[in-house]
């Protein structure tokens, strides 16, 4: 409340804040988009955020039928999606970075394997060859186990289309070939997680923030051979290869300011403590100079001017 | 209580009538709604899908009476804005913007894309390339210009994205064949040591060419180098040639008129074989080929001036005559593939409205195998494309299969069970017990399917997978000890009697059972590692190249027959009990005993009604959604297995809709699948319902009550 007043000392003068925001799409970035409500709703009492998270997917058509205004996305939206929301709506959609993520791939705990190289997920993963030639891999000695696991069965699991992690597996991982069509395909990335930790030769991918202490993160080698954990330097740098941006996007026509709401939101989600957030619930908050970027596309007050205003 | 002497009878009376007459109408109203709404779902599902089989169109606009005889251009903006003359001159309709290449003419033309630069091949041999900035837009005054052959001019020019950058490759005039590779560090011309008339760049380097009936595949290299992957030789001489988007599948129009599809193996070292042919537009040879942007979709023309509109998979969609006859000198598209501008000699544009948005479905994409790109056989697929670069895989054989499989296998568990259950309290069952057990029974059709889904693919899958040959032990080992038990119990009661502890049969049946089961699941390791060496998985891996997925059409089986068993179970036990009482007594009068009774005349009576029982069972295992969700993996496959997952239509409709543009093809397909469930269970259900009125005529010329 305190800080909120002085955040926004104009805002909360006119009249408080008030009324419900909705927002459709990612699940990757739900818990995000619903920790950042919360943070709104203590800014503002009078304002609600209202989540639904059913897969990137699903925010595009919502947008351009005009069903929610913010849209949060774990991928940016395809020509087709831009083109209909424009034919909808009469202008391009505005996109927002709001985070940095990575897909990350994991095994089972007891699982020995520490490392994968991008050849082997193909060949894991597609029924197709569209990057290398690594010839498909059923067995988990085929990766190098030996033991009892040489002779185990590979089970994967990754999420449903409408996610953006899929898409994105699909593009980076696959070079847009096709999935094998045994990969387990789960409504959510946590019951990803739930699934791989609960089967021994299982082996999944998801965002960032989900793997529990049930499964093991990979690390995923690059062209030299060096093995890249997705830890917070590998991500911001892009050396760990599955690197990308989360985006809200809005609604915004080009010579249109933002309604009072999703300015607030944005100015919350672009602060020092939305971007906290974002590190609290395992993804990579945006560096400086993108944050900067952002708030300037949305003419949001440069980031310097809300960090003295909250420090007096 | 009234007395009605007493009352005024009058009002009363019409206050009654009045009350009936109006109860009569809502009942009827209500009853006429329900079956109104169960149409209409039937009517809007049905006008949902029926664009998806709309015929395709190309239709030629009138061209616009400013722009006649005005452009003679070898290069058009895909807005029709601006365009590039033949010498250079770059130019909208107020006049010239700025001139490109003032000493030599342009021949040829490529681009790819808004990523990638529009690159121009001249006269002189030398290539001029315009980059574009973020936005797509040309930079016209940052061209620069790469020498590409040394003495003749650019022929023919093709480009495509690749690695790090893109790809170029042109003809001179005497054919001969030169590349440019572009990467962020340099550009290195590569030298192709072939002829060709026909030139078109693939995916990742491949270059096709094509010298009378030699087709030959290059792969070239960013370093600079390249060698021959294939030469094959094809029926008739090749006159147009072109890669599809993507870059993988290649068409081959010839002298005779024919179209044919090459696509690069898996491997894409070579083609696929056999290539396909299209039907022909007639046979005149192909002039030109047009890939356009979005769904493999491209554009034919032949020599006398008939046009095609054509789908990688589904084959010809349209046919009819071209703007101009002869093929244009320039052709732009804009990014969704719906508008081709159409630049012919006359300098007139003309303006195609490509409205074939559901191109990529045709009855045989749907139901008969395909051999998709990347893959080396034909196969029945469901992968919605996500972005608009990959080939669709809309076939609905894998989804009809999964949802026919997942009822199949719960049917298995369900019907012994429930009609076990529902023979056993309504023919050996006191009343007493039996109206204790048929609420208890029937609450369980109150279980949500997202509880039963939680349990058995978060509890259950897990643990079958841990203790298979447990588990399928207990298959065995249930039924079978059930049989066993009852019939010891029976000898046991025969001998002593009044001396066993005065507890019923049932609750005698449940030690020994959960002995049986301990006993299974305790011996089944042993047995394992005797009978199966160790492992039952890698085992059956061996013998039978089974795979065991841990979701799969077991759990599916269990958890869909426990969803299932209390309406099973309920009509069964219905249709059973309501079989006239007179004859079963008569015949247990006339010295039959109670299973002789039982099979010969309870069971043939009620025959109809368990038949009902089980159709039902089965239309609701078809629509159930939530248990096959959570329980299976959701993967399309075709395979029978017991132990390997599937996808059903509902579960797909639930994952899949939400993430559909409304109106698009992929929208339209999955409503598609849910006009086939709504159709399977409406006539299961009326035939079933349709069984059981009979019936109960029946049981009511016996004197029976129901």
């Amino acid at each position: 409340m305190m800080l909120g007043a002085l955040l926004l000392p104009m805002m909360a003068m006119a009249a408080p804040l008030s009324g419900t925001l909705g927002s459709v799409g990612s699940d990757t970035l739900g818990g995000l988009m619903t920790q950042w409500g919360e943070r709104l709703s203590a800014r503002h009492p009078e304002v609600r955020l209202q989540v639904q998270a059913s897969g990137s997917g699903t925010a595009p058509p919502a947008l351009a039928e005009g069903v929610t205004r913010i849209g949060a996305m774990s991928r940016p939206m395809t020509e087709a999606e831009r083109a209909d929301f424009i034919a909808r709506q009469g202008h391009p959609p505005v996109a927002v970075p709001v985070a940095l993520d990575a897909l990350t791939l994991f095994v089972h705990r007891d699982n020995p394997l520490t490392s994968l190289s991008l050849a082997q997920v193909e060949a894991l993963f597609a029924d197709t060859r569209f990057c290398g030639q690594t010839p498909a891999i059923r067995r988990w000695g085929t990766l190098g186990l030996d033991g009892d696991w040489a002779s185990r069965p590979v089970a994967r699991f990754g999420r449903n289309t409408a996610s953006g992690s899929h898409a994105l597996f699909k593009r980076e991982a696959l070079c847009g070939g096709n999935f094998r069509r045994d990969v387990n395909e789960l409504p959510g990335s946590s019951a990803v997680v739930a699934a791989v930790g609960r089967s021994r030769e299982a082996i999944g991918y998801a965002g960032l923030g989900y793997p529990t202490a049930m499964v093991k993160v990979l690390a995923l080698r690059d062209d030299q051979g060096t093995p890249r954990l997705p830890t917070l330097d590998n991500v911001v740098s892009g050396r760990y290869p599955l690197t990308r941006p989360l985006y809200v996007y809005v609604n915004l026509a080009p010579d249109e300011r933002l309604p009072a709401l999703e300015r607030a939101f944005f100015d919350l989600v672009l602060s020092p403590e939305g971007q906290a957030v974002v590190a609290r619930q395992g993804f990579v908050p945006l560096p400086e100079p993108r944050l900067a970027a952002a708030r300037r596309a949305l003419r949001l007050p440069p980031l310097a001017d809300v960090t003295q205003s909250s420090s007096n | 209580m009234t007395n009605p002497s007493t009352a005024p009878p009058r009002p009363n009376r019409r206050l009654r009538q009045r009350l009936d007459r109006l109860a009569t109408g809502v009942i009827a109203a209500s009853g006429i709604g329900v079956v109104v709404a169960v149409l209409a779902i039937g009517v809007y599902l049905t006008l949902a899908v029926l664009p998806l089989f709309d015929g395709a169109e190309v239709d030629t606009g009138a061209p616009s009476a400013a722009d006649e005889g005005m452009m003679h251009a070898v290069w058009l903006a895909d807005d029709g804005t601006r365009w590039l003359t033949r010498d250079g001159h770059l130019r909208d309709v107020e006049g010239e913007i700025t001139t490109l290449s003032a000493s030599t003419t342009i021949a040829a033309v490529a681009e790819a894309g808004k990523t990638q630069p529009l690159a121009l091949g001249l006269g002189n041999g030398e290539v001029r390339l315009v980059p574009r900035d973020d936005q797509g837009r040309l930079r016209w005054t940052q061209a620069s210009t790469m020498s590409l052959f040394e003495s003749r001019g650019v022929a023919a020019l093709t480009l495509r994205h690749a690695a790090q950058g893109w790809v170029l490759a042109g003809r001179d005039t005497q054919g001969k064949v030169a590349a440019l590779w572009h990467t962020d560090e340099a550009t290195r011309r590569i030298a192709v040591p072939e002829t060709a008339e026909h030139i078109a760049l693939g995916h990742a380097g491949r270059l096709a060419m094509t010298q009378g009936t030699q087709l030959t595949l290059w792969q070239l290299s960013p370093d600079g180098g390249g060698m021959v992957s294939v030469r094959t030789e094809t029926q008739a001489p090749v006159t147009a040639l072109s890669f599809l988007q993507g870059g993988r599948t290649l068409i081959v129009g010839d002298a005779q008129g024919g179209l044919r599809r090459w696509r690069l193996s898996p491997d894409a070292t070579g083609w696929q074989v056999p290539e396909t042919s299209y039907s022909a537009l007639g046979d005149a040879a192909i002039r030109r080929l047009i890939a356009l942007p979005q769904q493999r979709l491209w554009l034919a023309l032949d020599d006398s001036g008939r046009l095609g509109l054509y789908q990688s998979l589904s084959g010809q969609r349209w046919q009819g005559q071209a703007p101009e006859a002869t093929p244009p000198t320039a052709v732009s598209i804009n990014s969704q593939g719906t508008q081709v501008m159409w630049l012919g000699e006359s300098g007139t544009p003309q303006r195609l409205a490509i409205e074939a948005p559901h191109a990529a479905v045709s009855p045989a994409t749907l139901w008969m195998p395909q051999t998709y790109e990347g893959h080396s056989a034909a196969q029945w697929r469901w992968a919605a494309a996500v972005t608009g670069d990959e080939e669709p895989q809309y076939s609905l054989v894998p989804l009809a299969w999964g949802t026919l499989k997942a009822a199949a296998w719960a049917m298995v568990f369900a019907v012994p069970l429930a009609l076990g259950a529902a023979v056993h309290s309504a023919c050996y069952m006191s009343r007493r017990q039996r109206a204790r057990l048929k609420p208890a029974i029937e609450l369980m059709e109150a279980l949500p399917g997202v509880v039963i889904g939680f349990v058995a693919g978060f509890l259950v899958a897990p643990f079958v997978e841990r203790h298979l040959a447990g588990t399928l032990a207990l298959f065995v080992c249930v039924p079978l000890g059930s049989v066993a038990c009852g019939w010891l119990w029976r000898m046991l009661s025969r001998r002593w009697g009044s001396r066993l502890p005065p507890i019923g049969a049932g609750v005698g049946l449940m030690v020994p059972l959960a002995l049986l089961c301990w006993a299974a699941l305790g011996l089944s390791p042993w047995l394992e590692a005797w009978w199966f060496g160790g492992d039952l998985r890698a085992w059956m891996h061996q013998q039978w190249g089974w795979d065991y997925a841990q979701r799969n059409a077991l759990i599916v089986g269990m958890a869909m027959g426990l969803a299932i068993i209390p309406t099973l179970y309920s009509l069964a036990e219905e249709a059973l009990s309501g079989v006239p009482r007179p004859l079963a007594e008569g015949s247990l009068a006339l010295g039959a005993t109670r299973a002789q009774t039982l099979w010969r005349v309870q069971l043939p009576a009620a025959a109809p009604g368990i038949l009902s029982a089980v159709m039902i069972g089965a239309g609701r295992a078809v629509g159930e959604t939530m248990i096959v969700l959570m329980v299976t993996g959701n993967t399309p496959l075709m395979s029978p297995s017991l132990f390997e997952g599937l996808r059903s239509l509902a579960a797909n409709l639930a994952i899949e809709l939400p993430e559909a543009a409304v109106g698009g093809t992929h929208y339209r397909l999955l409503l598609l699948g849910a006009l086939l469930l709504f159709v399977f269970t409406f006539v299961v259900n009326t035939l079933a319902e349709i069984v059981r009125w009979r019936l109960k005529r029946r049981y009511r010329r016996y004197g029976g009550d129901a």
